[in-house]
């Protein structure tokens, strides 16, 4: 008695763990979203940010074919840390943009102040 | 059976007290947000670091409950990625403002180069413009200078009787050799004197911009050196005179040309007189 009852109680659980979790089908598409959103601002071009969208791409892979089994808390996992990925790679593509703007104006400033520094072409005084 | 199930349980709980590794997401996700913490984060992007800050202490919870989970690496995982996600849009936000700072340092640059331009602009115009002045009142004066001048020498050809002409070589106030000298001397007459002070009183004031030549020239008659000695000692008495009269020696100088430079005929009497004769020959200097 004792024993079945432990035994029940274990499969229950069992059933409660796999049956209870949802598919994360919110999660997956706003991480499908943020996967669309680095590949929009250029990310594939960037290498650091690339490698950060292709883990992405491979994490919710993995995670549909989890939910395919019915693996939804794994999925979900997966999906977190594909999001977590896609997100960064939006964010390496903006930092590296950026940084690029900087250094341009920074070179074209220097260029300016060197030819101040040269003086202007005048008629000499008199 | 049941002891060594409770054997194996305790074994497993003190491996995980005793001795749990952290997961590698997790040891680089503490690294990463003590970088971020003392980085450009703090200052940037203090919100997304308490972000990341909670996304760690999430991952450090779950590291507690059970160490070896899927659940623990994932949230390490994520740990990780929104600390460098903080990292990343902090250096985002430092570019930017450095984007910015250097941007109003160009508008700077430009702004004050145009306001240089401008005012060396404006100089050169007020320099053009008085210098223009300059060579109007230059040109008026010299006007007024010629205009004098000219006037002063009509009086002279009037009060001394003289000719004085405008030629190519300058104005020549012609002085027959007949006034001044008597034949083959060269001592000046009164009347010579009474003529040539009125000559000098005009010469002097004007000596100072002209070159003065006192030419003196003789007829045909006689040797050529005789004549050419004559009219050179002759010109040098009526310089002299014109010296001691307030001619600066400086501007003054005499030629004797002899009979080379005849104005009319040697076969007269008249033309040999008229050719007998001292020229004064008043030149305005070369403007350097």
């Amino acid at each position: 008695m004792k024993r079945i009852s432990l035994l029940s109680v274990c499969t229950l659980l069992i059933t409660v763990g796999c049956g209870s979790f949802p598919p994360p089908t919110e999660r997956l598409n706003t991480t499908q979203g943020a996967i669309r959103g680095a590949t929009e601002v250029g990310a594939e071009q960037i290498p650091r940010a690339a490698l950060h969208l292709k883990l992405a791409q491979e994490q919710t892979d993995k995670a549909r074919q989890q939910m395919d089994e019915d693996d939804n808390e794994l999925a979900d996992q997966n999906l977190r840390r594909a999001q977590a990925d896609a997100e960064l790679a939006i964010a390496i593509a903006r930092e590296t943009q950026s940084v690029q703007k900087a250094d341009e104006a920074e070179a074209q400033l220097q260029k300016a102040r060197a030819e101040v520094m040269k003086g202007p072409a005048t008629a000499p005084r008199r | 059976m049941k002891k060594a199930i409770a054997l194996s349980l305790l074994l497993i709980t003190a491996g995980a007290c005793g001795s749990a590794v952290p997961p590698r997401p997790l040891v680089d996700a503490r690294a990463a947000y003590n970088r971020a913490k003392s980085g450009k984060a703090a200052q940037y992007t203090p919100a997304d670091l308490h972000t990341a800050k909670v996304a760690l202490n999430e991952a450090e919870t779950a590291f507690e409950d059970d160490p070896e989970s899927q659940n623990t690496f994932a949230l390490s995982y994520v740990a990780l990625r929104t600390t460098q996600l903080v990292e990343a849009k902090a250096n985002t936000k430092a570019a930017d403002a450095s984007f910015n700072r250097t941007e109003q340092e160009l508008v700077k640059l430009r702004d004050s180069e145009i306001q240089s331009t401008k005012g060396e602009l404006q100089r050169m115009k007020s320099d053009l413009a008085l210098r223009d002045q300059e060579l109007a009142s230059e040109r008026t004066a010299r006007l007024a200078a010629e205009g004098r001048e000219r006037e002063a020498m009509k009086k002279l050809a009037d009060a001394a009787a003289l000719n004085v002409k405008e030629e190519t070589r300058g104005t020549v106030i012609v002085l027959p050799g007949s006034v001044l000298f008597a034949s083959g001397k060269y001592e000046l007459t009164a009347a010579a004197q009474q003529k040539l002070t009125l000559v000098a009183g005009t010469i002097a004031p004007q000596a100072e911009n002209h070159d003065i030549v006192v030419e003196g020239h003789t007829d045909s008659r006689g040797s050529r050196e005789y004549n050419v000695e004559l009219s050179q000692n002759r010109a040098q008495v009526v310089m002299n005179f014109m010296v001691a009269r307030g001619v600066p020696a400086e501007a003054i100088s005499a030629v004797g040309v002899g009979p080379d430079r005849p104005i009319t005929t040697n076969d007269s009497r008249d033309g040999r007189q008229e050719n007998r004769r001292v020229e004064i020959i008043i030149k305005p200097m070369e403007k350097k």
